[in-house]
């Protein structure tokens, strides 16, 4: 059974959309108009009608979302040449210097003393699982199907937050924001709950959590999908380490 | 090299509706059709030397759309089944109704699981209502592998549903008309 596909005795919507974006030749549109229907021309009208509700044409909003995905740190080894090694080597040794001269910049009595996540001194992403009615710091234990767990970020100096993860088979899950394509909003400093909490499914680890700030879903996932394809979990977590804007935590599955 | 103010304005006015039509019926969603559609157009300009040559500009924005509407009903299809639970004990922050969207949701999940090229045919017949020939030149295949495609998730949807055929013609006309 063919479902009434189009065999071509009636316009699609391509023709529909072709003819209203005025893209045929004069013959083509007399064509089309002979062939009107009733429900193509409110299919028109619907078009007309959505001029009103597109939102107002603004180039520079536009060039600035086309630049975005293109301005994204390069996530593979560059060549090396001779120019940039000396130039590491400066800001290397300028490094070490501030730092014998004005110390650690991290007080560790401003660490939350439930900081305990999988990276780094201070950690951005930290998980936190549901036991005995509540929800406990993540400790490194395995994670299985059921489980239920929450999550805080750092919300210093961030707008939004993608969180999604990144599981044994690949299969990629936007968990924060829960629909649409902005990230979940961030108020304020420090460390934020997102609200709410998942529970996970049986899939195969280990699962990367990522936390990917101040970029939209679609961004966050296309990136994820395509480094895992190239390196798997290992490409994530050295996405994390090079990209300012991306944390991440490895969990373990029964 | 990049388009000028003028020439993206004119693109915009010429496509901008017509994309946002369709995006609207894919994702039966406004915000994220807006956001389709400014997606499509950044697109124009990060891709604007081989655009400009496009004999259907329209026909590449349809393949540029289509893959972003998809990879945005995946998302949306995973975060649902993950957050399940989370929604129902701490009550959800959306207020719309999971009833009206069951079979929508059920034929989109359905999609989730066959190939992009699949996907994308199957797109382009039932929602673009395109011929096979416009099929396989959106998509880039031959039109016996359209027609293999479509009739592979067809039975898919049989296997699935049990109750597919009426299903899908229901769903194919309801996306032809208004999406309201």
């Amino acid at each position: 059974m063919d479902l009434n596909v189009n065999d071509g005795t009636r316009l699609s919507k391509l023709q529909l959309g072709r003819y209203a974006a005025g893209e045929l030749t004069d013959a083509e549109s007399a064509e089309v108009e002979a062939r009107l229907d009733d429900a193509d021309r409110a299919w028109l009208a619907e078009v007309q009608d959505a001029k009103d509700s597109l939102l107002s044409f603004d180039p520079g909003s536009l060039r600035a979302r086309a630049s975005s995905q293109t301005a994204e740190a390069p996530l593979h080894p560059q060549a090396a040449n001779t120019t940039v090694w000396f130039g590491l080597v400066a800001l290397l040794a300028a490094l070490v210097l501030g730092f014998l001269l004005v110390g650690s910049p991290t007080d560790p009595a401003e660490i939350d003393p439930n900081y305990i996540g999988a990276r780094g001194a201070v950690d951005a992403i930290q998980v936190h699982v549901w036991t005995d009615g509540a929800l406990h710091p993540w400790e490194g234990e395995a994670v299985g199907e059921g489980d239920r767990l929450g999550f805080q970020v750092d919300a210093t100096g961030r707008n939004g937050v993608v969180l999604l993860s990144v599981d044994g088979n690949g299969q990629v899950s936007v968990f924060w924001p829960e629909s649409g394509n902005a990230p979940e909003p961030l108020d304020g400093d420090g460390l934020v709950k997102l609200p709410g909490s998942l529970t996970l499914d049986g899939a195969p680890g280990p699962e990367v959590f990522l936390a990917v700030f101040d970029h939209t879903a679609t961004e966050a996932v296309d990136n994820a999908r395509r480094l895992y394809q190239s390196g798997g979990p290992e490409a994530l977590t050295e996405w994390a380490e090079r990209a300012d804007h991306v944390e991440a935590v490895v969990l373990e599955r029964r | 090299m990049q388009p000028t103010d003028a020439e993206l304005a004119d693109l915009y006015d010429r496509y901008a509706a017509v994309l946002f039509v369709r995006c609207r019926s894919i994702l039966k969603n406004e915000e994220a059709a807006q956001d389709a559609v400014q997606e499509t157009f950044a697109r124009v300009i990060r891709n604007w030397d081989t655009f400009r040559h496009q004999s259907s500009p329209l026909t590449w924005m349809y393949r540029i759309s289509t893959n972003y509407c998809l990879n945005q009903v995946r998302n949306s299809g995973t975060r649902r089944r993950k957050l399940e639970d989370h929604k129902a004990e701490i009550g959800s922050r959306h207020t719309e109704s999971d009833e009206g969207r069951t079979d929508h949701q059920r034929v989109l999940e359905l999609l989730d699981q066959v190939d992009d090229q699949t996907r994308a045919c199957v797109v382009h017949t039932f929602f673009d209502d395109c011929t096979r020939n416009e099929t396989a030149q959106l998509v880039g295949l031959s039109v016996p592998t359209v027609r293999k495609r479509i009739n592979e998730f067809l039975d898919l949807a049989r296997r699935t549903f049990q109750a597919a055929v009426p299903l899908l013609v229901a769903l194919s006309a309801a996306w032809s008309t208004s999406w309201i």
